[in-house]
C-alpha cells in the first residue's frame, strides 16, 4: 500500500486532531496538520491530499452553537471541497468536523447548496458522554464500512448531536439515496429511544455520507475506540470486543491509498 | 485581614527612587507593598511558616511547619522520585522505569456560594491546566480531576434564597462547569463531589487538579542569566480554544528549542508568575513592555492584577523574533518584557525607572522574627443523641447506599468528556452496564509515549474525608491518604511506588485554633507519608474561603495495565476476601453523622500494616489472580458488597463470623457499617484461591464468602442466622436516583 497523504484540519479548539494525527501514521498515512487559516491563504491546497479528516473538539469553543463558527468560516473552501469528494477523495468528519461540515451544507450531499440539516442541542439538555450501539446501513455505499460488523459500539461524546433535517421530504431523500450510514441502536439491534439515542436525532441518525459513500460524517467517535482496552468492559470479556474504531479509520486510509 | 495585606519580616532594601511622572510614589509603594503580600502568601499556600503549636500542654516550635511535618518525610524516603521543581506545589512524581514523570498544577476556589464561584472555579481550572502545561516545556496534560464541596440540598432550608439554594444552583453549577471543563480536550475521569451539610453556611470550595506527562529527562531545565522573559497572551481568554492554539505554539518552539521554561499566570498576576519562573536566580523586568498596543493599564495593575490565559516563558537568548512570529501565526501575541539575571533580586522598571524591587531569598524564605501561633485543642467527638434502636440491617443498608456521601454521580460523570486523548482504560463508571461507581481510574499514555505494545499505565484516585476534618484534622489527612491509596490499588497500581497530591481549602487566616486545625492536618499528612512511605509530591493551600476542604490524589504505575481490573463482580461461585481489620469504632462514618451516634472511639489506623496488605492486594492483582477489588469507605463493608454485586449483577453471600476483625468486635450492626480503613473486598479466580491465600499469608485477610448467581446481598451474623438479604437491583435504583432526587433533576431513563 502506498502511503496516502491526508490532510488533518485543525482550527482553535479542534484538538481531536491531536488523537487522529498518531492514529493516521500508524494506519500508515502520512498525515499532515493543516489550519484552516493556511487554506485560506493558499499555503497548502486540498486536491494534492488524497485525504482529508475533521477531528472532533470544541472548535471556537462552539460558541454559537457546535461546530458553528468552524462551518461558517469554512464556507470559502466548500466548492473545492465539493470537486475533492466528487474526484472520489477520502472524508472523515467526526464529532464537531461532522457538525461542521452539515453547517457549510456538504452533508447531507444534496444538489442544492443549502444547508438541508442541522444540529439541535440533546434531549437530555446536557452534554452525553456514553458508550453506545450503532448499526451500519448495510445497504451503504460506503467503502470505509467493507468488513466492518453490522452493529457496533463506539463512544460519544456531545451537547449538539441531534440531527435535525429541514423537512421530512430530506429523510426520505437521504433514506432513498443511501446517505444514511449509521443509526443508534438499543444493544438488541432495535431503534430505541434514549439513552440508546444518546441525542434525540431524527431517525436515530449517528452518522451521513454522501450517496456514494466516501465523504462520511459520524457523532460517534471512532478514534476513541482503537484498542480493545477502550471499551468500558473489557475487564469481563473473555472474548475482547474488536477495536472497531481503528478498523473503521484503517479503511479510510486503505480507501485514501487506493484513491 | 490586616496580616494580609501587611507582611511583618519581609523587609526588603529599596534603593532605586521611584519618584517619577509616570509611576507616582504612591503607586508604586503600594505595587512594592503588594508584591511583598503576595511573596508572603506564597509561604501561606505551602505553608512554609515558623509556627508555635500548642497542644494541651505540649509546645512544639516549627521554623517550617511544612518541611517539618511532610517535606522532608518526603524526600527521606528512600526510593521516593520527586523532583523540585520551580514555583509552588510543582513537582514530579517520576513512574515507569524512570523515563517519564507525572507533574500537576492545581487550582483552588473557595468562598461565598453563588454564580461567581461558578466563573471563579472555571478559572481555577484553566489554571490548573495552564500550569500542568508549564510545568515542562514538552509536558502533555493528560487527565484533571474535580473536586467540589458544595451546600446539601437536603440540609438546606427552602426558605434560602431560591437562586441559591443548591437545588436550584448546584444542577447549573455542575453542569457549566462539566461543558466549560470538556472544551480543553483533557479527559475528566476522577474527581468528587461532597455535599456538605456541616460545612460553613453559604460556603463552597472547588479544586482542581490537573496531570501533565512529560519525559523524565526534559523535566530539569533552570533559568539562565541573560536569557529572555516573553509573555504571551490570547485574545480570547481562558477558554479552551485558546488554550488549545497556546499549547500546539509552545509545543512547536519547544521542539525548535526557542524556550525551555514556563508559567501559567493566575490570581497574583505577572508579580507571581515572574516569581515562579525566575525562581531565585533574578529577573529584571520592563514592565511597560508587558502592556498590549491598546491596553490602558497603569504599571500596578499590569504587575499584579488578576490574569488569565496568559503565560510566560524563559526563552532562549535570540530567539524572541522566532516565538513572536511563530504565535502570531496563532493570533497570539508574544513580547520580550524582561531578562534573567544571576542577582537573585526581582528588578522591575516602569519607562526605566525603578518600580519594584524584590530580593526572592528573603522574600520567600519564612523567617518572621515573630512565630504565628497555633493552638490544637483536642478532637471532638460526635454527639450523643438520637439512637438506632429497632432499625433493621436491610433499613440501615437502604439508607446508606441512598445517602448523598455513597450516592452514585453518573449524572455528572455523564456529563465529562472522560476519554478525549484515548489514554482513558479504566473508566469512571464501570460494571456491566457502565453505570457503577469506580474506585480510580488508569490512564495508558501510549498515544504519549508513541508505542502501544508498552503496557505501562498509570492509576490515579483520591481521598476525601470531610466528616473526620471537623473531628480530627490530623485523622482525616491520614485516612484521606489511605482512602485514595487503596483506591489506586483496587486497579492494580502499585502502591510502593505512588505519590499523593494533597490540595486545601481554609477559612480566612487566623491564627490560634484555625491556624492550630491546619498545623494538625499538616502533622497528619506527615504521619500518613511517614507511615505509608509514600511522599507527597506537592501541596498546596488556600485560605480566604469559607468552608474547610481538602483532597488527597494519588498517583501509582502499573507494570501491566491490561492486569488491571475494575470493582464489578465476574460471575457466580467465585470466593470473596476481605484484607484488613474491622472495628467497631464509627467516629466519623457515615453512619454516625446519620444517626449523631455517639463516637464510640475513632478508628484505628495502622499504616506500615496497611502498606503491606495493599503491595499483596497490589501483586495478586498484577499476577491475574483477582477479578474484581473495590475499597471499603463510606457506609462500610455493606455497601462496598452491594456496589460490587449490582455493578456485575451477581450476588454475594457473606459471613461476618469469618470477618478478620478487632478483638471484642462482636455487634454485627457494627461490623457492617464500620468504616474502619484499610479494607479491600477481593473477588479471586476460583482456581488462583490457593495462590491468593498464599500471597495474603501473615495478613489480616480471610476469605468471607462467594458470588452468587442471584443478584441479592445475603449477610449472615455473628450468630448464623441471616442478618440482611437484600435484592441488588433495588439497592442500585435507590443508589442511582439519590442524587437526582436530591438536586431536583430527571432521573435517568
Amino acid at each position: 500500500m502506498r502511503t496516502p497523504k491526508i490532510l488533518l484540519l485543525t482550527a482553535p479548539g479542534l484538538y481531536g486532531a491531536r488523537d487522529y494525527w498518531p492514529l493516521l501514521r500508524h494506519l500508515g498515512a502520512s498525515p499532515q496538520s493543516v489550519a484552516l487559516d493556511d487554506l485560506r491563504a493558499g499555503k497548502a491546497k486540498l486536491m494534492s491530499f488524497a485525504g482529508l479528516v475533521i477531528p472532533g473538539g470544541s472548535s471556537y469553543e462552539d460558541v454559537v452553537g457546535a461546530g458553528q463558527i468552524l462551518g461558517g468560516l469554512m464556507r470559502f473552501w466548500v466548492e473545492e471541497l465539493r470537486r475533492f469528494i466528487a474526484y472520489g477523495r477520502a472524508v472523515l468528519a467526526v464529532g464537531n468536523g461532522f457538525q461542521a461540515l452539515v453547517k457549510c451544507g456538504i452533508l447531507p450531499a444534496f444538489s442544492s447548496a443549502a444547508p438541508t440539516a442541522g444540529f439541535a442541542p440533546n434531549d437530555s439538555g446536557r452534554f452525553e458522554a456514553r458508550w453506545v450501539h450503532v448499526r451500519l446501513n448495510t445497504q451503504s455505499h460506503s467503502p470505509f464500512f467493507e468488513g466492518l460488523p453490522e452493529m457496533m459500539e463506539l463512544p460519544v461524546f456531545h451537547r449538539e448531536g441531534k440531527i435535525i433535517l429541514k423537512s421530512p421530504k430530506h429523510l426520505e431523500e437521504i433514506k432513498k439515496n443511501k446517505s444514511i450510514a449509521m443509526q443508534y441502536v438499543s444493544d438488541d439491534g432495535k431503534l430505541a429511544g434514549y439513552p440508546a439515542n444518546p441525542n434525540g436525532s431524527i431517525f436515530n441518525l449517528a452518522a451521513l455520507s454522501n450517496p456514494q459513500g466516501n465523504c462520511l460524517g459520524l457523532m460517534p467517535h471512532p478514534e476513541r475506540f482503537t484498542s480493545v482496552y477502550h471499551h468500558p468492559n473489557w475487564t469481563r470479556q473473555t472474548f475482547r470486543k474488536p477495536n472497531v474504531g481503528l478498523e473503521l479509520v484503517r479503511k479510510v486510509v486503505e480507501y485514501a491509498a487506493r484513491a | 485581614m490586616a496580616s494580609l495585606t501587611r507582611p511583618r519580616g519581609l523587609a526588603v532594601p529599596r534603593e532605586a527612587p521611584r519618584s517619577t511622572a509616570a509611576a507616582p510614589p504612591s503607586e508604586a509603594d503600594r505595587a512594592q507593598s503588594r508584591t511583598e503580600s503576595l511573596a508572603a502568601e506564597w509561604g501561606r499556600s505551602s505553608l512554609s511558616l515558623r509556627v508555635r503549636y500548642q497542644e494541651g500542654g505540649r509546645v512544639r516550635q516549627f521554623k517550617n511547619l511544612y518541611e517539618e511535618t511532610v517535606g522532608h518525610a518526603s524526600k527521606r524516603l528512600k526510593g521516593a522520585c520527586i523532583w523540585p521543581a520551580n514555583g509552588i506545589g510543582a513537582s514530579y512524581l517520576v513512574l515507569g522505569r524512570g523515563d517519564w514523570a507525572l507533574g500537576s498544577g492545581c487550582g483552588i476556589a473557595g468562598g461565598a456560594w453563588d454564580l461567581e464561584m461558578l466563573a471563579e472555579a472555571q478559572r481555577r481550572l484553566a489554571f490548573s491546566l495552564g500550569q500542568a502545561l508549564c510545568l515542562n516545556p514538552s509536558a502533555a496534560p493528560i487527565l484533571t480531576a474535580s473536586f467540589f464541596s458544595l451546600p446539601s440540598p437536603q440540609g438546606t432550608a427552602d426558605s434560602a434564597a431560591k437562586i441559591l439554594h443548591p437545588k436550584c444552583l448546584a444542577p447549573l453549577f455542575l453542569r457549566e462547569f462539566a461543558e466549560f471543563s470538556n472544551r480543553f480536550g483533557v479527559p475528566a475521569p476522577s474527581g468528587g463531589v461532597c455535599f456538605d451539610g456541616s460545612a460553613a453556611p453559604g460556603g463552597a470550595a472547588v479544586i482542581v487538579e490537573s496531570l501533565a506527562m512529560m519525559p523524565a529527562k526534559a523535566a530539569k531545565q533552570r533559568a539562565r542569566a541573560g536569557d529572555a522573559v516573553v509573555l504571551i497572551s490570547s485574545r480570547g481568554g481562558p477558554g479552551g480554544a485558546a488554550f488549545d492554539e497556546v499549547q500546539q505554539a509552545m509545543a512547536q518552539a519547544f521542539r525548535r528549542e526557542f524556550f525551555y521554561r514556563a508559567v501559567a499566570l493566575g490570581a497574583g498576576g505577572l508579580a507571581e508568575a515572574v516569581l515562579g519562573l525566575s525562581a531565585g536566580r533574578g529577573v529584571s523586568i520592563s514592565l511597560e513592555k508587558a502592556a498590549a498596543p491598546d491596553q490602558a493599564a497603569s504599571p500596578e495593575e499590569l504587575w499584579l492584577s488578576k490574569q488569565d490565559g496568559l503565560f510566560l516563558l524563559a526563552a532562549s537568548r535570540g530567539a524572541c523574533r522566532e516565538i513572536e512570529g511563530l504565535f502570531k501565526e496563532r493570533g497570539l501575541d508574544a513580547r520580550e518584557i524582561g531578562a534573567f539575571t544571576d542577582t537573585g533580586r526581582v528588578d522591575v522598571s516602569w519607562n526605566e525607572v525603578g518600580f519594584v524591587r524584590l530580593d526572592e531569598k528573603e522574600a520567600l524564605a519564612p523567617r518572621r522574627a515573630d512565630p504565628v501561633k497555633a493552638v490544637w485543642m483536642g478532637a471532638k467527638t460526635a454527639k450523643r443523641s438520637r439512637s438506632v434502636g429497632g432499625l433493621s440491617a436491610s433499613a440501615l443498608l437502604r439508607a446508606l447506599i441512598a445517602d448523598l456521601g455513597v450516592a452514585s454521580r453518573e449524572w455528572l460523570v455523564r456529563q465529562m468528556d472522560v476519554e478525549s486523548q484515548g489514554h482513558t482504560v479504566i473508566k469512571p463508571l464501570q460494571g456491566l452496564r457502565h453505570d457503577g461507581p469506580g474506585d480510580a481510574c488508569v490512564l495508558w499514555p501510549h498515544g504519549l509515549t508513541g508505542d502501544s505494545a508498552d503496557h505501562r499505565a498509570f492509576a490515579f484516585g483520591c481521598g476525601l474525608s470531610q466528616r473526620m476534618l471537623a473531628l480530627d484534622p490530623a485523622l482525616a489527612a491520614a485516612f484521606a491518604c489511605d482512602e485514595a491509596l487503596r483506591n489506586v490499588v483496587c486497579v492494580g497500581g502499585d502502591a510502593a511506588r505512588a505519590g499523593f497530591w494533597a490540595r486545601a481549602a481554609w477559612p480566612e487566616w487566623r491564627e490560634g485554633e484555625e491556624l492550630g486545625a491546619v498545623a494538625r492536618w499538616l502533622q497528619g499528612l506527615g504521619t500518613a507519608v511517614a507511615g505509608y512511605g509514600v511522599p507527597v509530591v506537592a501541596h498546596q493551600s488556600r485560605f480566604g474561603g469559607r468552608a474547610s476542604f481538602f483532597t488527597v490524589s494519588a498517583a501509582a504505575p502499573l507494570a501491566d495495565m491490561r492486569k488491571a481490573v475494575t470493582l464489578d463482580i465476574k460471575g457466580p461461585g467465585n470466593p470473596v476476601y476481605l484484607v484488613g481489620l474491622t472495628g467497631e469504632e464509627l467516629a466519623g462514618s457515615l453512619y454516625a453523622a446519620l444517626w449523631e451516634l455517639p463516637g464510640d472511639g475513632f478508628p484505628k489506623i495502622a499504616p506500615r500494616q496497611a502498606m503491606a496488605a495493599f503491595k499483596a492486594v497490589a501483586r495478586a492483582i498484577s499476577s491475574g489472580l483477582v477479578l474484581s477489588a473495590h475499597d471499603l469507605a463510606d457506609g462500610g463493608l455493606a455497601v462496598a458488597a452491594a456496589q460490587m454485586g449490582f455493578s456485575g449483577e451477581f450476588g454475594l453471600h457473606l459471613d461476618l463470623d469469618l470477618l478478620p476483625r478487632h478483638s471484642g468486635a462482636i455487634d454485627d450492626l457494627k461490623l457492617l457499617v464500620a468504616e474502619t480503613p484499610s479494607r479491600i473486598l477481593l473477588e479471586v479466580r476460583p482456581e488462583k484461591e490457593r495462590d491468593v491465600a498464599r500471597i495474603l499469608r501473615g495478613l489480616p485477610a480471610r476469605r468471607i464468602g462467594e458470588t452468587i448467581a442471584n443478584p441479592i446481598l445475603k449477610i449472615k451474623g455473628l450468630d448464623g442466622s441471616v442478618l440482611l438479604e437484600e435484592s441488588l437491583s433495588q439497592l442500585k435504583a435507590l443508589w442511582q436516583a439519590a442524587l437526582p432526587e436530591a438536586l431536583g433533576i430527571p432521573a435517568r431513563s
